[in-house]
């Protein structure tokens, strides 16, 4: 047990982004009100419970959140993690650079042979918080994977680049963010979901963490000043008839722009 | 002042949002003060302090880039040769990490040297574009430099002191405005939303030596590129956007046909991630490439969310679907309701007797 | 803040298993079942891999005993989940209620231990698909007039007769088969696990339904069919045993058409909100807005009848009563919402595409089967007036 390799999936809980958004009070509303597992860290975990079931890795999901967001990290554990710990208590407005700090000193203390966690959050896109993690533990770190495999004790990670794919092998431990092209999570099956209530889920509060006092304490160094609904492309004409009229619409809207070489 | 474009620097062509980080920096430049050197002075006189444009060519294309960074603004040149870990089919790639190492390199140097001419600026801000290159190390970046990182921004403004960006979020359906302040801030901003400006100024080189990297035992193996000519798709005037409404070769070969015929690039949506159709690197969306081109055509696409969050900044936007009620439509300048197997075929007759007359 | 889904916030009242059921339900459904409803209804046709993907969620036999490979979830949840495949189809929604609650739940209620492990996992795996066989051609509302009958013989009995209008039949493995047997001279109704392989088991196909296409419906003809006798239900006697298990089913009905009712809703509401006549979404004028309203209202309704009933039937306090209360009320509910949003969707809510009219022609049925719509009302009016009319008096 104590031998057994551990990868440590980073997850988040997100507003469900997909659903129809409002706003009130300069305040963002979605139509589910409940949140969800962010669909990259999803991601991530499926492929940490594949690389498990190949290679025997025990799979671990940390999450910083409220205490209530210990229903979608149970998601995890539904979806077949060992066991989860969720970190409550982090500072208001936290930003990448805190969630970084966090989760490098939770990784400290833990010792995982590697950490998979999403690109970026599905609400946010930001997608800093993953190399910063990387540079705080000095470990290789590989972004926006969509292929992993383990051989000869290293991740082999294909990463999607500018104009290429990279094939990049690296030691454990290491860091690795996934692309959500990597693959379908799984959806929880109802055995999973009732198997999940025996799994051990860990309450713990960020202060409890080595550094912990100055972990709840630093102050966000970036902060989100306002939210404002982006200002909607007005609908355009929609052209319906024969195959003639769209044609010439068509001809016409390209002849509009230079760059396409049509001649109006 | 230092307003610092990072401009990697792998090809023989600088990219189109590099020359935007430029110009973009000059303007951010501009707006804090008189620039420094080597421009003509229109003879008004600012109150403000200078503010420097820095051009970081790095990679080992740097040197040949030069009189573009200053053709653009840039008027202190640091240059910076980076080891290459892979070059297959004329794409040149170096670890994150090496990058990393680089840019700290350069800005420990740089301030060193700044301070000891005791010319020391109080303040830098560091500007990358939106690649997946940035992508791979800029939080690394600010972890190292102990400095705030606003990430995809769409527009900004400096002060010096305060850095106010705004940028897109919620699957680009909010704006958000971020401030972050500190003596070095790190910025990307998204491509196409800038125009790219030359402001020719006489530019002094500095050159720097890569730093010895420890790769912590990771290893570049291999790249696969896309097979033909290397894409870039956030740099094309013109996409050609395929969904599921393209399902088989002889759609493909219209879609094919079209693009040459409107000198666009191809790109696709989730639909076509995995049909084996295209290769990968295509994909436009929230989870591929964000893309703002002059046109954005749609292509049996139909507009999810996350396939409009990586394309709804395209200045023209055509969409041709047989659903009326597709949500392409609502964000579409012309939308055309029709079958693309019937369309296609006339429209590609209609383009090619146009270029015969 | 006011939820156009759940204006009365039931589901956040849901125990976190329960919840946690119905999103990961809401997700395969949406995912992978609603896809294949269009050309489902349309080619009539039901996709031979659904039983499996169901099964491998954990969604047939949710609330059978884990012992015998079942969810071991609580009724609430497998209401929760009829509710979700419902919203997707009916038919969807009638295989998984016939494998769920006419198969396992007699099996498990009234099966032999042997019985019961022979037959649980595998239906609980899809490894075997199941029916259930209590309407016969001349018998419809009036089950305890039914022909079909075994008579004993050496190691076991002698089935004669034909049922119908039975789901799954032809895709069947077993059929619980109800059928009169003479005891100390009088007739009295047990059940029987019939396995359609046997021979004198035949289940035709029926063709041309108009309803449900999306699942398979047929008959069950016996003819001198052998049963032995360790496929008898031992100890259950009269309607009592058919009646447990159509309990059990229409319960999931009452729950299974708020989801039908709140997809023809949801329908509605996006159709006028995008669609434009005379410059305006229709969603701006006053008719659209009571009708959605109306829906709106209906639904919340059904939810809580629903939800309050699944508390009930968890606590072991329900009554056959209020399962007729529910089930009637929700149905017919849930057919006036569809029609309603068809005509909403104008000339578009007939075609398939918009997917409104498969609920309406579906519900048809459901408001048909399992006790109609009319004999629930006979069996609530018996409870009110302590008179029974369902026998005339004429």
């Amino acid at each position: 047990m104590s031998n057994e390799r551990t990868i440590l999936v980073c997850a988040k809980e997100t507003p469900d982004t997909y659903s129809d958004l409002s706003f009130s009070g300069g305040d963002v509303q979605f139509s589910n009100p409940r949140p969800v597992l962010n669909a990259y860290d999803a991601s991530a975990l499926e492929e940490a419970l594949v690389l498990s079931e190949a290679h025997g890795f025990r799979v671990h999901v940390v999450m910083i959140g409220p205490e209530r967001a210990a229903e979608t990290l149970r998601k995890a554990l539904a979806m077949g993690a060992d066991e989860a710990t969720l970190l409550t208590g982090a500072p208001e407005g936290a930003d990448s650079a805190v969630i970084a700090t966090i989760l490098s000193s939770f990784v400290q203390q833990f010792g995982p042979d590697a950490v998979i966690m999403g690109r970026q959050s599905q609400d946010t896109d930001v997608g800093l918080a993953g190399t910063m993690l990387a540079e705080h533990l000095g470990w290789p770190w590989t972004t926006n994977a969509i292929g992993i495999r383990v051989e000869e004790n290293m991740f082999w990670v294909k990463r999607q680049g500018d104009s290429a794919q990279e094939s990049i092998s690296s030691p454990m431990p290491c860091l690795i963010t996934c692309s959500n092209n990597l693959n379908d999570p799984r959806i929880p099956t109802l055995k999973g979901i009732m198997a999940s209530k025996k799994k051990p889920m860990h309450i713990m509060g960020i202060d409890q963490l080595p550094g912990g006092e100055s972990l709840i304490s630093t102050p966000p160094s970036t902060v989100v000043d306002s939210l404002t609904p982006m200002p909607a492309r007005s609908k355009g004409q929609v052209v319906e008839g024969d195959l003639e009229t769209l044609v010439d619409a068509l001809v016409k809207g390209l002849a509009a722009i230079p760059e396409t070489g049509v001649d109006a | 002042m230092r307003v610092c474009a990072v401009i990697p620097c792998f090809q023989q062509e600088l990219r189109s949002s590099a020359l935007e980080v430029l110009t973009k920096s000059y303007s951010l430049a501009m707006s804090l003060g008189e620039q420094s050197s080597g421009a003509q002075s229109s003879g008004e006189q600012s109150s403000g302090e200078k503010a420097q444009v820095e051009a970081w060519l790095i990679g080992p294309e740097a040197e040949t880039h030069q009189a573009k960074a200053a053709q653009y603004g840039a008027s202190i040149l640091r240059l910076m040769n980076l080891e290459v870990d892979a070059d297959q089919g004329g794409v040149k790639v170096s670890l994150g990490r090496r990058w990393v190492d680089a840019i700290d390199e350069i800005m420990t140097q740089s301030t060193s040297e700044l301070n000891s001419e005791g010319d020391a600026s109080d303040s830098t801000l560091l500007l990358f574009d939106n690649t997946e290159l940035t992508k791979d190390i800029l939080g690394a970046c600010g972890a190292r430099l102990g400095a705030p990182v606003i990430a995809d921004v769409v527009d900004l403004s400096w002060d010096g002191k305060q850095c106010i960006a705004q940028r897109p979020t919620y699957a680009s359906k909010v704006m958000s405005k971020v401030i972050t302040s500190g003596s070095v801030c790190l910025c990307s901003i998204r491509a196409g939303l800038f125009e790219p400006e030359e402001h020719p100024v006489d530019a002094t080189t500095h050159h720097y030596s890569a730093p010895t990297t420890d790769a912590l035992g990771q290893v570049l193996q291999a790249l696969v590129a896309p097979e033909g000519d290397t894409v870039d798709l956030t740099e094309a005037p013109i996409i050609v956007g395929v969904g599921r409404g393209i399902s088989d070769e002889t759609g493909k070969e219209l879609v094919a046909k079209l693009a040459e015929l409107i000198q666009g690039e191809i790109a696709i949506s989730r639909a076509h991630f995995e049909s084996g159709m295209y290769s990968h690197t295509l994909l436009v969306g929230q989870s591929g490439k964000v893309v703002a081109p002059r046109l954005y055509l749609a292509l049996g696409i139909s507009g999810s969310i996350q396939h409009v969050a990586g394309m709804s900044e395209s200045h023209t936007i055509i969409a041709i679907n047989k659903d009326p009620d597709a949500p392409i439509f609502e964000i579409a300048d012309v939308g055309i309701v029709g079958d693309l197997y019937q369309i296609l075929p006339a429209l590609n007759q209609a383009l090619e007797s146009k270029k015969d007359e | 803040m006011f939820n156009i889904h759940d204006p009365y916030l039931f589901e956040d009242e849901l125990s976190e298993d329960d919840r946690m059921i119905m999103e990961a339900a809401r997700e395969y459904c949406q995912a992978n079942l609603e896809p294949r409803a269009l050309r489902g209804n349309q080619d009539e046709h039901f996709d031979p891999d659904i039983p499996k993907e169901m099964a491998d969620m954990g969604l047939l036999g949710a609330s059978i005993s884990e012992a015998y490979g079942g969810g071991g979830a609580s009724q609430t949840a497998y209401g929760l989940i009829a509710r979700e495949v419902e919203r997707v189809d009916s038919g969807y929604r009638s295989f998984m209620s016939v494998q769920s609650s006419l198969v396992m739940v007699p099996i498990e209620k009234f099966g032999t231990e042997d019985q019961k492990k022979q037959y649980l996992p595998k239906l609980a795996s899809a490894e075997l698909i199941g029916c259930f066989g209590l309407t016969e051609p001349d018998h419809g509302s009036d089950p305890s007039s039914m022909v079909t009958r075994a008579v004993p013989t050496d190691g076991g009995w002698i089935l004669n007769g034909a049922k119908t209008w039975i789901t799954n039949s032809p895709i069947a493995d077993i059929a619980i088969v109800w059928a009169k047997v003479k005891e100390e001279d009088k007739d009295v109704i047990r059940g029987f696990i019939v396995e359609t392989a046997w021979k004198g088991v035949s289940t035709p196909h029926i063709k041309d339904k108009m309803s449900l296409r999306a699942s398979e419906t047929g008959e069950l003809v016996f003819q001198d069919v052998f049963v032995p006798e360790t496929h008898i239900f031992p100890e259950i006697r009269g309607l009592k045993g058919p009646f447990t298990c159509l309990n059990s089913a229409r319960y999931g009905i009452a729950w299974g058409t708020v989801g039908a009712a709140e997809f023809c809703y949801e329908r509605s509401r996006t159709y006028v909100g995008e669609r434009k006549q005379f410059g305006h979404p229709l969603a701006a004028n006053q008719l659209p807005q009571t009708k959605l309203a109306n829906m709106l209202t209906d639904i919340t309704t059904m939810q809580m009848l629903a939800w309050r009933l699944g508390q009930l039937r968890d606590a072991g306090k329900d009554d056959p009563a209020m399962i007729s209360l529910a089930k009637r009320h929700n149905v017919g509910k849930a057919l006036d919402i569809a029609r309603v949003a068809r005509d909403m969707h104008g000339g578009n809510g007939v075609t398939g595409d918009y997917r409104v009219i498969h609920h309406v022609i579906n519900l048809e049925s459901v408001n048909t089967y399992e006790g109609t719509y009319d004999i629930h009302g006979l069996i609530l009016g018996r409870e009110i007036t302590g008179i029974q009319a369902f026998v005339p008096k004429g």
